[in-house]
């Protein structure tokens, strides 16, 4: 348990890092400087942008969908087109480490530069599909959860909530296509992605049965068996 | 109505029509309604956004390019440097603003306004010499005479002559 307080520590550390620091790290940014108000104001940015997921995550737990999908919009707000450069020379470039699944930290050892920012962006995302499947608005949870996929393509909360958007929206073989992603990026994970891969088997036979009864009815004219597949 | 408040705290009052030519607003406001509570746009100036709104008010009621919109069309919008006559005027101002317009525009995901910056940009380039674009852009050159010397016999066949 000691590892994880001295992360949690650390973490406190870079947030509040100080005007030394900040300037210290500025010298190895080739790019445009960003000047020290930037920088205060990208800090504050990214705090006013956590703390608003945190009233979302609470607002979700709560059961309070609605608000929780306007804290997260907020969330955006706060974060989509941040000045990256600040963010970097801030020591934000790499998030400090979180407990993760192998595949979380796999994904993040293949991606260059992700910084703090992404990551929230990367959860706010995949918590704002949870909440459209909560709705069951099928369609912008398939967009949310991309919008975390692209962040992070070994997400699997995010491919979970992609797959079964999917499969209700009928698209059965796309959702399959990525519960066998699952598979692969979180072996762990393989009996959960399979119990849906068959759960919306079953949804789709008894879809597909529907159909025939439907179609049944129109032919049965002709008197024709039904096609034994 | 929809209130908006800018990053210098600068609060906008505007139709629901204009402003959902911004995808970023418009989402939200499918997702959570309308309300009494204000929008933070925090990475908008109240310069800026003075002028992204009158871009939206101009183009109000205008098709917005669907999510998954044909590839093919997508294709011919980007090829194309053609700016309508309105748009033209309306981006005809300083670099730092041009700039600061681009950067909403990919913000606030306004696809078409992205397209007449970004655009305008491309036209400032074409035709130019590597030392005029450095100037436009205050570039330094940071190339070594050597390294100079070897992109530009790798280039020869672009060369106009």
């Amino acid at each position: 348990m000691e590892a994880v307080s001295s992360s949690q520590a650390s973490e406190i550390i870079e947030s509040v890092s100080s005007p030394g620091v900040v300037q210290d790290s500025l010298r190895d940014v080739n790019a445009k400087m960003p000047t020290p108000e930037e920088l205060s104001t990208v800090e504050s940015k990214v705090a006013t942008a956590r703390g608003k997921k945190d009233t979302g995550d609470a607002a979700f737990k709560a059961g309070d969908v609605k608000s929780a999908l306007r804290s997260y919009h907020e969330t955006l707000m706060y974060l989509i087109g941040i000045d990256k450069n600040a963010l970097k020379s801030l020591g934000m470039g790499m998030p400090s480490s979180q407990p993760s699944t192998s595949a979380v930290d796999q994904a993040a050892g293949a991606k260059e530069e992700l910084t703090e920012a992404d990551m929230i962006l990367e959860k706010v995302y995949a918590n704002m599909s949870a909440c459209h499947i909560k709705q069951e608005n099928w369609k912008r949870a398939v967009d949310t959860a991309d919008k975390a996929l692209s962040k992070n393509p070994a997400n699997t909360k995010a491919l979970f909530r992609k797959a079964k958007a999917l499969g209700e929206l009928g698209y059965f073989e796309k959702a399959e296509a990525v519960l066998n992603e699952i598979k692969k990026v979180a072996p762990n994970e393989a009996p959960m992605a399979d119990a849906e891969i068959a759960r919306q088997k079953a949804m789709d036979r008894e879809r597909q049965k529907a159909h025939d009864q439907k179609m049944r009815g129109w032919l049965s004219r002709e008197k024709k068996p039904a096609a034994t597949e | 109505m929809v209130l908006l408040v800018t990053s210098d705290n600068v609060q906008f009052q505007v139709d629901k029509e204009v402003v959902e030519r911004s995808v970023l607003i418009k989402n939200m406001l499918e997702d959570v309604g309308e309300s009494d509570q204000s929008i933070p746009l925090a990475n908008v100036s109240s310069s800026v956004l003075k002028k992204v709104i009158e871009y939206c008010e101009h183009h109000r009621g205008e098709p917005l390019p669907s999510a998954d919109a044909d590839q093919n069309q997508d294709e011919t919008r980007k090829r194309t440097t053609d700016i309508s006559e309105w748009d033209q005027k309306f981006i005809t101002v300083d670099q730092e603003m041009l700039f600061e317009i681009i950067l909403a525009a990919n913000y606030l995901d306004i696809k078409s306004l992205l397209d007449v910056g970004c655009k305008t940009v491309a036209n400032m380039i074409k035709g130019k010499t590597p030392e005029e674009i450095r100037r436009l852009f205050n570039i330094v050159n940071d190339f070594t005479p050597e390294e100079e010397a070897q992109i530009k016999k790798e280039n020869e066949w672009a060369e106009d002559r």
